[in-house]
């Protein structure tokens, strides 16, 4: 609130306390968002309301708003929830006596009513939502996590292998506590997947780069690379370009059905670390007896 | 979710009174395996109790009836709103034909029936 707390409420600078509170009442009364349930004005204005009267309500700040000594936003108040913000949810106080009456007859509107009329029978506890971040690993093979709840212990949230990022997991019965005898709600848990540094999710397909040697890209053989469900052997024919992709089928990401995508890794040919005479001197002979042309295939 | 201590400090209540607002009716916490516990929207209602005592000058009777006029509101709004999502999911003849009937109906009409 940045006007003047007096023109506010309505009220002239020699107004008595007595005047400045009967005047924040009358205005409180009319404004206040739970007596304002549909009008989003009203909070805004209630709070310039309440601002001006947490100042000039109090005679000790109101001596200090009128020496100057401070301005008319006073210390700032903390974000405030109103009951109307929660009272269109499930609550214990929600009543159908406003329609006890609609409710007795046959039509249409006892029909639709008629639930609601029963506002003391059980209700179920509402959901509780909470994000989760899982490692890619544990996303793709399952895992146990332990979710700490503010005030209310640990949750065991189980993973189920193949989760997604972005999948909410539900577990009956952890949300809030049912209302009279009513079932307890459910926690809803959103999991985030965590970037893996080698595998790259693509649907239930799982790609990545795996290196290999100059003599394993001209001689082929068996390697053994990392999946996301462990180690397996891979077969390389010989005479394999760097690029070349390869499916190790049935490698992906663990389905509902209980089928797995597939991986698709990506050959990298790595050379020494170091410059290497002897190669040097074999590739120049060989090169000098060879023509190969990579590039015929390139346009412009 | 807070526990009787956590939603006093929360609520800006004592333990004593919070024993007077649950059996005046006016908070209704959920009791269950975990014991008494108490919502943000538990909170939030207390908060409307303060100021309707401290700022608005409401006695206690005064709370009981307005309380049980809000939830008879919230309780109407929520119908309010069944009525008008069954309204919208009606084909736009239908819909039409409502807005009809509606304005043929007299402007003041008693709602005894």
């Amino acid at each position: 609130m940045s006007g003047d707390p007096y023109e506010r409420l309505g009220v002239k600078k020699d107004a008595t306390q007595e005047e400045i509170q009967a005047a924040y009442r009358r205005l409180a009364k009319k404004l206040h968002p739970d007596l304002n349930p549909g009008n989003a004005k009203a909070e805004a204005e209630f709070k310039e309301v309440a601002a001006a009267n947490d100042i000039i309500g109090d005679p000790e700040k109101r001596g200090r708003f009128d020496r100057g000594e401070i301005d008319a936003t006073g210390a700032e108040r903390p974000p405030r929830q109103y009951y109307r913000d929660y009272a269109g949810a499930e609550t214990p106080y929600g009543t159908g006596a406003g329609f006890a009456d609609f409710s007795d007859s046959d039509d249409f509107l006892s029909e639709l009513f008629g639930r609601r009329a029963r506002g003391d029978g059980p209700r179920r506890g509402r959901d509780v939502s909470y994000s989760l971040d899982v490692e890619f690993l544990d996303a793709v093979n399952g895992a146990t996590r332990r979710l700490g709840l503010p005030g209310a212990g640990d949750l065991d949230v189980t993973i189920p292998p193949g989760t997604r990022d972005g999948q909410t997991l539900r577990l009956r019965g952890k949300g809030e506590p049912g209302v009279n005898g009513g079932p307890a709600g459910d926690a809803l848990i959103e999991v985030h997947v965590r970037p893996h540094k080698l595998f790259v999710q693509d649907g239930d397909d799982v790609r990545f780069d795996v290196p290999i040697t100059l003599a394993e890209a001209v001689l082929g053989g068996r390697i053994e690379v990392p999946t996301p469900g462990g180690r397996v052997a891979a077969t390389l024919l010989k005479n394999t370009s760097s690029g070349k992709v390869l499916r190790l089928k049935g490698k992906g990401v663990p389905r509902r059905d209980g089928s797995r995508g597939d991986a698709y890794m990506t050959l990298k040919i790595v050379l020494p670390d170091l410059p290497d005479a002897d190669l040097e001197r074999f590739v120049g002979e060989w090169a000098g007896a060879h023509t190969q042309d990579p590039r015929k295939t390139m346009e412009g | 979710m807070h526990d009787a201590p956590s939603f006093c400090a929360h609520a800006g209540l004592d333990l004593g009174e919070l024993e007077d607002w649950v059996a005046a009716g006016w908070l209704r916490p959920s009791t269950g395996e975990e014991g008494t516990t108490f919502t943000e929207a538990d909170v939030a209602r207390a908060l409307l109790v303060h100021d309707l005592r401290r700022h608005i000058g409401v006695n206690d009777a005064g709370v009981d009836v307005i309380l049980d006029l809000i939830d008879q509101m919230h309780g109407l709004r929520a119908a309010l709103h069944d009525v008008r999502s069954t309204v919208s999911m009606q084909s736009e003849t239908v819909r039409m034909r409502l807005v009809v009937d509606a304005r043929r109906l007299p402007p003041v009409r008693s709602m005894r029936r």
